[in-house]
């Protein structure tokens, strides 16, 4: 059955940038997410994509608005324990191997998995497992950055860029990997530039400009016969 | 309790791995062989020397390291950025704060009670060291460090890994010259009597653990010292934490 595992009611975010004048991330963005689907948000640089994501996941908080997370605030420890979060350019602890930190990493929630080995072979990475994390490559970063999404087995995952800095053939592995995810029930919600990608994978696709979310839609209700590309463009520039 | 300890241990494992920690081994191996080669030139004070020179050097070493793994472990944590791998875990503020304490304090223990024992039984081999007259000025020592880890904590929390060093530094210094403040504010103005008294009464007191300076004749000090020093410490410590919790509640990350 599917119901929303996301609620987000007139969320707004400002931040001050001096002493009276405030910049306005995000504005009065209202949706729902249905468990299971694949939603990607696309927008220009700085059209408030990763604001969005930091809101949702309690890193940063709204100015106004909510969000719920399985009927529970986003900050809270349930809806924390249902949540997996991947930054844009993830960071880790460079001097512990991907072996350890995911170990420890899957000990913060109740339902964390034991054996983390077998996500590190999921994403390439059980070779490298006991090398410094220091010494990966920005797309090994990028493998274990979603590798860590899935220590706690959790029912929502929010990527922003998980594909960038990747190779194709591991942009596809990864793709291949949120399907997967997909038809075991968990939701996605990521944001990424690369049009192409977003086209294949999404259940619906919002479009961010200006801190507005102006439109959650399917990808076929968006694009209307024309490339996603060409919709984008031409969707921006009717807004303006 | 499960993600208390699992912060606790990333931490000690941060120490543990760190640059810090191997540039602390190195340097309290060469301050042993400092301490025992001066006390050689110390005309018949050969013991008084160690002892003086190999606690307060300790300390200073185990201040040092505390400040820079406090400013590098949490503040360097939040500049990279991969303090988004623990705020979007089911880890409270209170959790994260007090593990991160928890785990920099152990981690400094180590690290103390290593140059300690290094520079102490590296002397014993030459000399016989009085070991009873040692012990109660390293432990006061070490609580002095965990209130400066819980100082660097609290700056951490809200500024930079820099910023939190240099304050943390200047609490240090501050905190071993409160009387001084106190006496040379006395009768200097309302204004600056005032600011002597409020420094005075919100900084931690660092002279009262002290005991570093008067191992030789270390004065007979009623145990109900030791117990109010441990109270003191504890409670300065907690109301830093909690200032820390408040603080990272209302970052922006």
């Amino acid at each position: 059955m599917q119901y929303n595992i996301i609620t987000v009611s007139k969320l707004s975010k400002s931040y001050r940038i001096s002493l009276n004048s405030t910049f306005q991330a995000l504005q009065d963005a209202s949706f729902t997410v249905q468990k299971g689907q694949i939603v990607s948000f696309i927008g220009a640089n700085g059209a408030g994509k990763s604001t969005l994501l930091k809101v949702l996941v309690g890193i940063n908080k709204p100015t106004s608005g909510y969000v719920k997370i399985l009927n529970h605030s986003n900050d809270s420890l349930y809806a924390k324990n249902k949540i997996a979060f991947m930054p844009e350019n993830p960071q880790f602890f460079s001097e512990l191997n991907a072996l350890t930190t995911l170990t420890l990493l899957a000990r913060f929630y109740e339902n964390g998995v034991k054996d983390v080995g077998e996500i590190l072979r999921s994403v390439g990475l059980y070779e490298d497992r006991q090398k410094p994390i220091g010494t990966f490559s920005k797309g090994m970063k990028q493998r274990l950055g979603f590798a860590q999404c899935l220590v706690g087995n959790p029912a929502i995952i929010f990527l922003d860029e998980p594909l960038d800095g990747l190779d194709p053939i591991g942009r596809k592995e990864l793709k291949e990997h949120f399907l997967k995810l997909k038809e075991q029930g968990v939701t996605i919600v990521l944001c990424s530039h690369i049009l192409s990608d977003i086209d294949e994978i999404s259940d619906q696709i919002g479009i961010i400009h200006a801190g507005r979310l102006l439109s959650l839609t399917t990808p076929k209700e968006f694009k209307q016969h024309q490339s996603l590309e060409t919709a984008f463009v031409n969707h921006i520039k009717n807004f303006k | 309790m499960k993600a208390l300890i699992t912060v606790i241990h990333l931490t000690l494992l941060q120490i543990i791995k760190s640059k810090i920690f191997y540039l602390s081994l190195v340097l309290s191996l060469f301050l042993a062989v400092a301490v025992i080669l001066f006390s050689d030139i110390s005309l018949g004070q050969n013991i008084r020397i160690i002892q003086n020179f190999g606690l307060a050097g300790t300390f200073l070493l185990a201040v040092l390291i505390s400040i820079l793994a406090s400013a590098n472990i949490i503040g360097n944590e939040q500049q990279r950025g991969n303090i988004y791998l623990l705020k979007t875990k089911p880890v409270a503020d209170l959790t994260y704060i007090t593990g991160k304490f928890l785990g920099l304090t152990f981690g400094l223990l180590i690290i103390y009670l290593f140059s300690f024992l290094l520079v102490f039984a590296g002397a014993s081999i030459f000399y016989e060291i009085n070991t009873t007259q040692i012990i109660a000025p390293f432990v006061l020592s070490f609580l002095e460090i965990a209130i400066l880890i819980a100082v660097a904590v609290l700056f951490s929390s809200f500024s930079t890994a820099l910023f939190a060093s240099i304050l943390t530094l200047a609490i240090f210094f501050l905190g071993h010259s409160l009387d001084l403040i106190r006496s040379a504010t006395t009768d200097s103005g309302f204004f600056l009597e005032s600011v002597g008294q409020l420094v005075y009464y919100t900084l931690p007191n660092l002279e009262k653990f002290n005991l570093r300076e008067t191992i030789s004749n270390l004065p007979n000090l009623p145990t109900t010292y030791y117990w109010w020093t441990v109270i003191y410490a504890s409670a300065y410590i907690i109301f830093c934490l909690c200032l820390s919790v408040i603080a990272s509640n209302k970052r922006e990350w």
